[in-house]
């Protein structure tokens, strides 16, 4: 099992990506509750990274004051949502009355991932959390109780992504693309990479592995359940 | 009247109290203990003669109890001031509240006897920084003559040092009195002997200094005053008597460590004004000071020496300066030395770059975002020592071509004499903030003080430097400064950026945290293993204002640091990563320049 972890930790796809997220919100439905979505840069010295939110489709409803948009971020649910990591904090929240599903795609594209220029020192995170509560301060189906993300995607100095799931309820993996993200086409060398991660993904599924928590815990209450 | 015995007693008791509420609030913090005394004749306080209003003269005069009132009290902006009573039986107990920073106070202190009716003028007021006491008494109502007024100031603040245990820190001040108005300051850390003290007495301004101090286990230090203010009998009612303490506190930031530039700056807390802190200290400004402590022979600095400079700090030949037991014993020396500096260094009209004994001209710190206009070898820099009447700016670039730290080029070799300096010979300095005292322009004692090293065998401006006002010529050679003391607290070695390279994720924002949240990766690019006799800590220097890491393990020279868990090695391309949490509240760039440091920090 360690063996495949390592496997899969190599495996990071470097280019252009779509990971596809469904999240089982059974235990909540009618729960009026919120949603966040926020992608940042970490320093000054991040190179341009963009992401999209696609295909936002849920039986449960969006509702309430917001949206509530901060920073470089264009669209509103469920139609598609544009973030862009050149200012320091993009956020997108919104009031959301849960149902049984929520499902949609996390395109992440531009320079940091189809030519990372080496130069770099800083990466960028995407966080996308859910809250029992309108205002967002209760998290819900996460098993990170500190901060409350339900996963996270890390764009890494070599281009590659990093996904860290902290809910049982939220599958997240790499889509295999049917069309071109705007950032262009991926080389096949990166659909061969997107492939075996999601190989990966799917191995780890179906062993239901978890890593130990002192070699690859990220954040103190946080467990790991998968890495491409 | 409380004599010296009873104020250290008072004094050691609000110690404790002020450690208690210092672990409840966080720090900084400042509490104030005010003990208002109002004594009989015996004992000193208000004087009224042996005569009582109602039951005739008293044998011993009013005995103090009758007439004391004491509070202790931590002041808060949102008033948490206790009202002083008057006519008390028994001093009542005022517990500690609240304490905050920023905390300020105007008090009005009714002065009463039981001839006298209580008066509005006697006012005492405070802030983190100053203190003041003012005191006039009421005409008696009735016709018996008194001999004096006097009200008694106990007063205690309790500062976190900004060095830990073991540090040494200078705490000067300035007394500004009228009238009758004397002043007995000390400073006290716990730990064995860690007291000292000044005292004044009269009208006008006057500097005193306490230290240097040694701070003690807790890392806090108490600085307690007890004033004394007189007016004169009313039967001549002059002006009021007040004397105010104004203390110096200086906060200075050490930048670039590991680097062939060595930067400081100096600031006032709270943004303050640097005019105004120097007016209230008792300077005319803030200048640097730089000492000379270690130079090997030979290099290639060379000073004018129209008289001065002693000859155990000329390297022979004429050719170089020394010091240290790296240069021939030779003793320390002003950087830049007495009898026109360096031949290097000159005025933009070529006049001798002569400051000593500071390192910029003596009110160059006084001439706000006015450029110093120099020539280093021929070669243009302006210096902006005060930049925005807000930050007082270090900088220096030592630089000895002499130096064996790596390969000296035959053409510096030549100019070197045709010899190196000996292996691992380093240039060593001691760089003291001070004030340029107002009296006669002396320096003060250190407000802030540091050690460090530099082997850089490179050139500035194209040429070795002691001051060396220009950024170090590309590729001239290789070597860094090392930070050695703060205040007198030894610094761990740093691993130059050279030798590491540090990374992070993208920082995501938590709404249950409210905080940005994400890694840091720090990776020995060396091609050494790294190491540590006890574990590496990784400090974030230069955080935007506003911008705190919420996880940091305490702070070291103003800075957070992160200590690395776990290891005490670090091969060639191994990585260490830490979790990093910052609070951002106006949501801007998160950056910061890293440091690290092979050791635990004091």
């Amino acid at each position: 099992m360690k063996f495949l972890w390592l496997f899969c930790a190599v495996s990071v796809v470097a280019g252009p990506i779509t990971y596809d997220v469904t999240v089982n919100t059974s235990s909540i439905t009618g729960t009026m509750g919120s949603l966040d979505f926020n992608f940042n840069p970490g320093t000054p010295a991040t190179q341009l990274a963009d992401l999209q939110i696609l295909n936002f489709t849920s039986d449960g409803t969006l509702a309430g004051d917001c949206p509530c948009i901060t920073g470089d971020v264009t669209g509103q649910l469920p139609s598609t949502l544009t973030f862009v990591n050149d200012t320091a904090f993009n956020d997108y929240f919104d009031q959301f009355t849960y149902g049984t599903t929520i499902s949609f795609a996390v395109s992440l594209y531009g320079p940091a991932l189809s030519s990372p220029d080496g130069m770099s020192t800083s990466g960028s995170t995407f966080a996308f959390s859910m809250f029992s509560d309108p205002a967002g301060t209760m998290p819900v189906l996460t098993t990170d109780t500190t901060f409350g993300t339900a996963f996270t995607i890390d764009v890494n100095l070599d281009g590659s992504t990093t996904v860290t799931d902290n809910s049982a309820q939220t599958n997240v993996t790499p889509a295999m693309m049917s069309s071109p993200p705007p950032g262009g086409v991926p080389e096949p060398g990166n659909l061969i990479l997107s492939g075996s991660a999601l190989v990966c993904l799917s191995l780890l599924r179906i062993f239901k592995w978890r890593p130990p928590l002192h070699s690859f815990r990220i954040r103190s209450g946080r467990s790991t359940r998968g890495s491409v | 009247m409380l004599n010296r015995h009873h104020f250290g007693i008072v004094f050691c008791t609000l110690l404790a109290i002020c450690r208690l509420a210092s672990a409840q609030n966080g720090e900084p913090f400042f509490s104030y203990q005010i003990n208002l005394l109002v004594e009989g004749d015996d004992g000193g306080g208000i004087n009224v003669p042996a005569l009582d209003y109602t039951h005739g003269p008293h044998q011993n005069g009013i005995t103090e109890g009758q007439y004391s009132s004491t509070a202790t009290d931590c002041y808060s902006t949102n008033g948490d001031i206790t009202t002083f009573p008057s006519y008390v039986a028994a001093p009542p107990a005022y517990n500690l509240t609240a304490c905050n920073a920023a905390s300020s106070f105007n008090v009005n202190l009714p002065l009463m006897t039981q001839l006298l009716g209580g008066s509005s003028a006697n006012i005492l007021t405070g802030s983190a920084t100053t203190i003041s006491l003012s005191v006039k008494p009421s005409p008696p109502s009735s016709s018996f003559a008194l001999t004096a007024v006097n009200a008694v100031l106990n007063y205690e603040q309790v500062f976190a040092a900004q060095a830990g245990s073991g540090s040494t820190l200078n705490l000067p001040f300035s007394t500004v009195g009228t009238g009758n108005g004397t002043v007995y300051v000390s400073a006290a850390s716990d730990c064995a002997n860690c007291y000292v003290s000044a005292g004044n007495s009269g009208p006008s301004q006057q500097n005193l200094q306490l230290g240097p101090l040694t701070i003690g286990p807790s890392g806090t230090y108490t600085i307690a005053a007890e004033l004394t203010a007189s007016a004169e009998s009313p039967g001549n009612l002059g002006p009021a008597s007040s004397i105010t303490l104004n203390f110096c506190p200086m906060n200075v930031t050490l930048f670039s460590n590991g680097t062939e530039t060595l930067r400081a700056y100096a600031t006032v807390p709270a943004n303050g004004s640097l005019k105004a802190a120097a007016t209230s200290c008792g300077y005319q400004g803030f200048n640097w000071q730089q000492i000379v402590t270690a130079g090997a022979c030979p290099d290639t600095v060379v000073a004018v020496n129209s008289g001065g400079v002693v000859s155990a700090n000329l390297c022979p030949g004429g050719v170089g300066m020394a010091a240290g037991p790296e240069g021939r014993n030779a003793p320390s020396f002003n950087d830049p030395p007495p009898g026109g500096g360096y031949t290097y260094l000159t005025y933009a009209t070529g006049a001798p770059y002569d400051t000593n004994p500071y390192y910029f001209p003596m009110l160059a710190g006084t001439q706000v975002d006015t450029p110093v206009a120099l020539l280093v070898n021929g070669h243009p820099v302006n210096a902006i020592v005060n930049q925005a009447d807000a930050a007082l700016l270090f900088v220096d670039t030592p630089a000895n071509i002499c130096l064996p730290t790596g390969p000296v080029s035959p053409a510096n070799l030549a100019k070197c004499g045709g010899q190196t300096a000996a292996v691992g010979s380093n240039m060593g300095f001691t760089g003291n903030l001070v004030g340029v005292k107002t009296s006669d322009g002396s320096p003060s004692p250190p407000l802030f003080t540091w050690t460090y090293t530099s082997n850089y065998n490179g050139t500035v401006g194209g040429t070795s430097v002691f001051s060396g006002f220009l950024p170090p010529d590309p590729g001239s050679g290789v070597g860094y400064v090392t930070i050695t003391s703060i205040n007198g607290v030894p610094v761990p070695p740093i691993i130059p950026p050279t030798q590491v390279s540090t990374t992070s994720s993208g920082f995501a924002y938590s709404r249950v945290t409210k905080t940005f949240d994400g890694r840091i990766t720090v990776t020995n690019t060396s091609g050494t293993t790294l190491t540590t006799p006890t574990s590496f800590q990784l400090v974030l220097n230069s955080l935007p204002s506003g911008v705190t890491l919420v996880n940091s393990m305490g702070t070291f020279n103003n800075c957070p640091y992160l200590t690395i868990p776990s290891i005490t090695s670090m091969a060639p391309g191994q990585s260490v990563t830490v979790a990093v949490q910052f609070s951002n509240p106006s949501d801007g760039f998160i950056s910061f320049t890293p440091e690290f440091y092979a050791g635990s920090f004091q």
